[in-house]
């Protein structure tokens, strides 16, 4: 049977170091150089290669950590969420504008966007695990 | 659930571990587990690969339940 590839315990780690080199390609092609960029790249790198040494370290057997059931049990989780999302926002939309709301800042939408991914991020994680 | 499995008793007549075979087949324990107690059935591919596994026709592992009743009752 097909085992794990060597680089696939490590696919935070790998994701990130592209991630810098692309930033670092971009901003040598641009030709500006953004210290700060850099040095919250780099913050990201050290958490996301700290997450996998900790998962490497804690796991004991070669099992993956995604499979088709998993799999799908996201994409069904997802379904319903951005549905239900969407569904949710066209409500509480049609309510403000018929409580007499023209306007509604950029800001507010950003908020309710952040919170819709962050939380639908952290249960597709929990829904991945089980 | 119509499609039932016999998974659990053959691997155990063959002494293999749940976790070895998870790592066999690739997938994770909790699929095994959920594939052992008839709460997931698995696509083709994975059936396929069970059975490849254990070397045993494909009846011999998965039994399909309700229809074998319906085909019955016509006869």
């Amino acid at each position: 049977m097909k085992k794990k590839g060597k680089f696939q315990n490590w696919i935070l780690t790998c994701g990130a170091v592209g991630a810098l080199i692309g930033m670092l390609a971009s901003q040598f092609m641009t030709g500006g150089f953004d210290l700060s960029g850099l040095l919250g790249a780099l913050t990201a790198i050290i958490i996301l290669i700290t997450i996998d040494i900790i998962r490497n370290w804690r796991k004991k057997d070669s099992t993956p950590d995604f499979d088709e059931r998993t799999t799908n049990n996201i994409i069904k989780f997802y379904a319903y969420a951005s549905n239900g999302f969407i569904l949710l926002a066209l409500l509480v939309f049609s309510f403000l504008s018929f409580g007499g709301f023209d306007h509604v800042s950029v800001l507010s939408v950003l908020i309710i966007l952040f919170v819709y991914f962050s939380l639908s991020g952290t249960t597709a994680f929990i829904i991945s695990r089980k | 659930m119509a499609v039932k499995n016999n998974i659990k008793q053959i691997r155990v007549e063959k002494g293999i571990k749940q976790i070895q075979m998870a790592e066999d087949l690739q997938v994770t324990r909790q699929t095994m587990n959920a594939i052992e107690n008839n709460k997931y059935n698995p696509s083709l591919e994975l059936a396929l690969k069970i059975v490849r596994y254990f070397n045993m026709s494909i009846d011999e592992i998965f039994i399909l339940k309700e229809e074998e009743n319906k085909y019955e009752e016509k006869r």
